[in-house]
């Protein structure tokens, strides 16, 4: 069998550093989300049993789980931005791939 | 029923099923029917994301949480909009490039095999109908106690309208009812919004002064712990949450109606505009509806706080207002039930139908004769399901699709798309795994175990409301093991799905042709 295209992008170099960039980036950014995200239960679970709620500890609770509607929007707007040099360079590297066969 | 009522919800009705008739004489192809002919822009596609994903429990059970729980009640709303991190940052494009009409699809682009079409026409199929019985009961109940007409009778008009919709008008009809309810919701609840803040001459500081003071809570209203008092337990369902969506199979088709990746993330993009201004507006009218309507009222007419909205309309406006917010409420729920039938439909016909029964080979007629007949199929079974179920608890259902969605098609998609070393086996043992754990601990569970008002009149065997936390690791961790165990050679066409869906190779192909 001979090896398709797929295969030989799926080996070439340009490949394997594109998924290794896109890759990174995209698991930075889960990360963050995640432990931002997730403080806000931790937050929330453990405050009550401190009894006392004072009105600065209220508001920051507030504020910080707005925020996370806040933090979905630039999270999004950032990964939209930088996935259009993504989809530059994956054009790219198709192109090179299909002007190799044909030639 | 009053006249302005009436009027209202005969409006939605006949726009409807205007833009049904409009949408019917377009759809000629499969291609149409499944996905709108993949040509939505970005912002129509988002504002269709949102329309399908902004449910009745959304707009009136997150409002009624509110105003009962105070911050819990909009804690729960943000884990819906941050999961749209997820679906675009994992699953989102790799969807759009590996998928024609379903989710079945992007499996199969790695696994091929008929069992693995069954298994996932299984899970979108159980997951379509335990959603549109849950927006079913939900709306039967909800459109009787509106206008006052019977449970059955609510349940049927709702049943046979989404049916309709999609039997005749597809994914076209679809797509536009959802943008012209999102429409609708997003200035119904604008307009709300600043009627109520009018009142407190748009003094935001008056509006959280009165809340304190109106609710039995007092001052802690503004306090987290109201609702969810268990780490362990709220962790679950936020994560289930956080990770449902990206496997709720009618959310992941609409990425294939739109043409490429660049026009699925503006989808996104637009759609989680629209949905956190609607979730923050939403805090508004909670404050407002524990303010102007008050708890005992509220709980008097529905205690899960269900009709907020529309009693804090017939506060703040009168009759016409409420009657407006109903329609509203009404077109809201039509939107996300024609949604899901039209996932169920287009899952049976194409990946059960075309693929298992008739090995790809079926004629173009034949899959619109057979989508057709199994919208009407599942249109059907929802509505008796519903009929029967009338007093079923919306929210442990709600619970259970989330844990599902999480714990069988989240990691069933995610390790078919980046996971090299995943073997058929793995997959299968996986989402079932998935599936009996998730059910198997809602059942044992408090919502169902209860010695006082549980189904199974028991201590509950497991403590949990949401099975999340166990079941969503469990169903990785089967899937890793039995991988492992069955490894081969084959990488199961890996390399070509992995450089389509980060590329979207073939795609790209086929439209230079």
């Amino acid at each position: 069998m001979s090896t398709s295209k797929e295969d030989k992008i799926y080996h070439s170099p340009v490949f394997k550093s594109y998924v290794h960039k896109k890759g990174r980036f995209v698991f930075l950014l889960t990360l963050f989300f995640c432990f931002y995200y997730f403080s806000l239960p931790l937050l929330t679970s453990f405050f009550p049993k401190l009894q006392h709620m004072n009105v600065a500890m209220v508001s920051f609770i507030w504020i910080f789980a707005l925020s996370q509607i806040v933090m979905t929007w630039i999270i999004c707007h950032v990964y939209s931005q930088k996935a259009k040099s993504f989809d530059q360079e994956a054009e790219q590297l198709i192109n090179q791939y299909d002007e190799d066969s044909s030639s | 029923m009053t006249g302005t009522t009436f009027i209202f919800f005969l409006a939605i009705v006949v726009g409807t099923l205007l833009i049904t008739y409009w949408a019917a004489k377009q759809t000629t192809s499969t291609s149409q029917y499944y996905t709108a002919g993949g040509e939505l822009t970005g912002f129509q596609n988002g504002l269709a994301i949102a329309g399908d994903y902004l449910s009745a429990a959304s707009f009136l059970g997150i409002t009624g949480a509110i105003a009962l729980y105070g911050f819990d009640g909009f804690f729960y709303s943000i884990g819906f909009l941050v999961s749209y991190i997820v679906v675009l940052l994992l699953v989102a494009e790799p969807v759009r490039n590996l998928g024609q009409f379903t989710m079945g699809d992007v499996i199969a682009s790695r696994f091929p095999e008929r069992k693995m079409r069954v298994i996932t026409t299984m899970g979108t199929m159980l997951t379509s109908i335990l959603y549109m019985v849950a927006q079913l009961v939900a709306s039967g109940s909800l459109i009787s106690l509106l206008i006052g007409v019977d449970y059955q009778i609510s349940v049927i008009v709702t049943g046979v309208l989404m049916t309709i919709y999609v039997v005749f008008g597809g994914m076209m009809a679809t797509s536009w009812i959802q943008i012209v309810k999102t429409i609708l919701l997003v200035t119904g609840v604008f307009m709300l919004c600043l009627i109520l803040l009018s009142r407190f001459n748009f003094q935001l500081d008056a509006l959280i002064q009165a809340v304190q003071t109106a609710t039995p809570l007092k001052e802690k209203f503004l306090n987290p712990g109201n609702r969810f008092t268990d780490l362990v337990d709220t962790l679950s369902l936020n994560l289930a949450l956080v990770l449902g969506t990206a496997g709720l199979p009618h959310i992941l088709i609409r990425f294939l109606t739109v043409k490429d990746t660049a026009t699925v993330r503006q989808s996104v993009l637009s759609a989680i505009w629209v949905m956190g201004l609607f979730y923050i507006m939403i805090i508004f009218l909670g404050f407002g509806t524990a303010v102007f309507v008050g708890w005992e009222p509220l709980l008097s007419v529905d205690e899960s706080g269900n009709m907020a909205a529309p009693l804090l309309a017939a506060s703040l406006g009168g009759e016409f207002l409420m009657a407006f917010v109903s329609a509203i409420s009404f077109a809201t729920i039509l939107a996300v039930v024609s949604g899901v039938i039209i996932c169920a439909s287009s899952s049976f016909a194409h990946d059960f139908y075309r693929h298992v029964l008739c090995h790809g080979l079926a004629s173009e007629q034949a899959q619109m004769r057979v989508a057709k007949l199994a919208a009407i199929f599942v249109g059907v079974i929802s509505i008796l399901t519903s009929l029967s179920a009338k007093n079923l608890n919306v929210a442990v259902l709600v619970s259970l699709i989330f844990s599902i969605a999480a714990s069988v098609h989240f990691p069933l998609l995610v390790l078919t798309i980046y996971w090299r070393k995943l073997t058929i086996q793995g997959a299968l043992w996986g989402a079932i795994t998935g599936f009996t754990s998730s059910t198997l601990l809602v059942v044992l569970g408090p919502s169902m175990m209860n010695p006082v008002s549980g189904i199974i009149p028991m201590e509950p065997w497991f403590a949990l409301q949401n099975p999340g936390i166990i079941s969503i690791p469990l169903s990785f961790l089967v899937t890793y093991l039995v991988s492992l165990i069955t490894a081969s050679q084959d990488d199961c066409l890996f390399k070509k799905v992995f450089v389509q869906a980060q590329t979207g190779y073939s795609k790209r192909k086929e439209h230079s042709r």
